[in-house]
């Protein structure tokens, strides 16, 4: 069963494929499918390159092992998305075109800033990227039994044929239709979770406990053991990365308007909320109750088979038998592929768009030539990741994802808000405060407890903070503050003058 | 102060509540308010349904503009 809709995923996306080929033309067509996607289907398009295989997996591990802490990771989207509604649309859509760096360059210098926002998006994007590509080899060996090189040889393939054939039509589809599978799959699995206990929540909640233990973690926080700093710079990491993604801040150049780029935003904040309340109440609690202790579920060492990221997995099966095992399994499947084409097509935007087309070709570049490349772009990105993938097989790579939304939260972010709400910003504050952020977050990172000591194995770490955003973030913001106030360059003025120009639009 | 800026400030206080109350008041945040739904559940789940509710409302009254 398994098997058999991971082959009618694979053929139904390659078939999307396909149909979105045709109505690609033009590097309008290819970045940002000329800004033909609606605004509610761009929703649950964004929806599907933002709700990763961490969402349903990840976080019901979570649950399942801290409990209540989870409350941060899943309530980091929501801020996000209201940054993003409330801040962000209206100016992304008014001043950009393919990429949010676009925003950034019709204020200050394009040149330097061009480079620096191509820099941290592959950055950004390579690292979220390797991340997914090796967790979907791991989960797609143990959800169909397939060899991990093959999962990753698959994997990188159809995120290759998306892009590089479709173009954003192609990547859209199959995340809006990855959108839809998840919402109906993880509405299903709630509903027959809850039925397993006669729709009784307190029946629900019971088990569960008694199941977790005598300390009460379940719903109270102290599951993850996190100190006051870190859990403010693991909600501002995530929070703020998000806001700063540049797959996700893309998609609202795919529009007709603002309006349409709001509503984009707010469809896209309903899903994630929804998929987020089913989870936290009746996923990640019913896996507690059903899958934990259940002995059907459980390996020779009293682990959970296949590890903690399948007990959604494992819960589908109790709730639902092998058929909806199947089912989730390939929803799960659906959701890599929707986020991994995302990133790829992000990437490729960096490397075509912003570095090539417009800092070496200076803009003069004919749009054949620029989809041309970027369809290489892909093939060339598709090998370099899916061989990072095979040689990380066997690491922890959790640490990329917080290096990544660091990254994201530390560079993208405040570059972003400062060029759209402060007057004061210059070209070498952005500059400097951006390679400030970027460093910071990935020396911080090399320092701490993931690499230093995950990796390195070294006895403990130089940086004592797993999640380095707030010290990140705040070194950004006040370099780019303070570097912008001191500079009294001819360009300094020339960038004030702009904004100006750039906030009556 | 603008609109857009009160519905960011509400939505982030509400996060920053969250991410406060896990290391720094779990006692607080377990306090039961109805069957097994404790405080720190009912704020998780007040922000999940205001964040849509909200930027709904925001949509109703930007729309054309």
């Amino acid at each position: 069963m398994g098997i058999s809709l991971f082959f009618i995923v694979i053929i139904g996306t390659i078939g999307l494929t396909i149909v979105a080929s045709r109505r690609t033309s033009s590097a309008a067509d290819f970045f940002v499918a000329d800004g033909k996607i609606g605004g509610v289907s761009n929703g649950f398009a964004i929806a599907g390159d933002f709700m990763s295989a961490a969402t349903l997996l990840g976080i019901t591990a979570i649950i399942f092992g801290a409990g209540y802490d989870a409350v941060i990771y899943l309530g980091a989207p929501l801020g996000a998305f209201s940054i993003m509604i409330y801040l962000m649309t209206d100016k992304l859509k008014a001043l950009g075109r393919y990429s949010f760096t676009d925003i950034i360059c019709s204020r200050l210098k394009e040149r330097p800033i061009r480079i620096l926002a191509a820099i941290t998006t592959l950055s950004f994007t390579l690292m979220y990227l390797m991340a997914q590509i090796v967790g979907a080899g791991t989960l797609i060996e143990v959800l169909f039994d397939i060899s991990y090189l093959w999962a990753v040889v698959i994997v990188t393939i159809l995120m290759v044929i998306y892009v590089a054939i479709g173009g954003m039509f192609a990547t859209t589809w199959v995340q809006i239709t990855k959108a839809i599978l998840l919402l109906a799959g993880v509405s299903v699995l709630a509903l027959l979770t809850l039925a397993s206990f006669d729709f009784s929540f307190s029946a629900m909640y019971a088990q569960a406990q008694g199941n977790h233990g005598t300390d009460g973690l379940l719903t109270k926080g102290g599951g993850l053991g996190l100190s006051t700093i870190s859990a403010i710079s693991l909600g501002i990491g995530l929070c703020l990365g998000l806001a700063g993604s540049p797959h996700l801040l893309m998609r609202f150049f795919t529009v007709k308007d603002k309006a349409a780029a709001r509503v984009s935003a707010g469809v896209a904040l309903g899903c994630i909320s929804y998929v987020n309340t089913l989870i936290f109440f009746v996923i990640g609690i019913g896996s507690v109750a059903l899958v934990k202790g259940n002995s059907a579920y459980l390996d020779a060492s009293g682990g959970v088979i296949g590890g903690d990221n399948m007990v959604a997995v494992h819960l589908a099966n109790a709730v639902g038998g092998e058929v909806f095992l199947g089912i989730i399994a390939a929803v799960a499947f659906a959701t890599i592929l929707a986020v991994v084409a995302g990133l790829m097509l992000a990437s490729v935007t960096a490397l075509t768009h912003d570095i090539y087309s417009n800092v070496i070709k200076t803009g003069e570049i004919d749009q054949s030539r620029q989809v041309k490349l970027s369809k290489i772009a892909a093939v060339f990105l598709g090998i370099i990741v899916a061989l990072l993938g095979i040689a990380f097989e066997r690491q922890n790579i959790a640490y990329l994802v917080s290096l990544a939304l660091a990254i994201g939260a530390s560079t993208n972010f405040p570059l972003l808000i400062l060029s759209m709400y402060w007057p004061g910003l210059t070209t070498r504050g952005a500059v400097a405060g951006g390679v400030v952020g970027l460093v910071t977050a990935i020396v911080l990172v090399v320092l701490g407890p993931a690499v230093w000591v995950g990796v390195f194995g070294n006895g403990q770490p130089i940086f004592p903070q797993a999640f380095p955003a707030l010290y990140s973030v705040t070194l950004a913001f006040f370099t780019m503050w303070l570097v912008s106030i001191l500079d009294r360059s001819e360009q300094a003025t020339q960038d004030r003058e702009k904004f100006q120009v750039m906030d009556a639009i | 102060m603008q609109r857009q800026w009160i519905y960011t400030g509400i939505i982030l206080f509400l996060f920053l509540v969250l991410v406060f109350g896990v290391p720094l008041f779990p006692e607080f945040m377990a306090t039961g308010i109805v069957g097994p739904m404790n405080l720190g559940m009912l704020i998780f789940f007040l922000f999940h349904m205001l964040a849509p509710a909200l930027a709904f409302h925001y949509l109703t009254k930007t729309q054309g503009r």
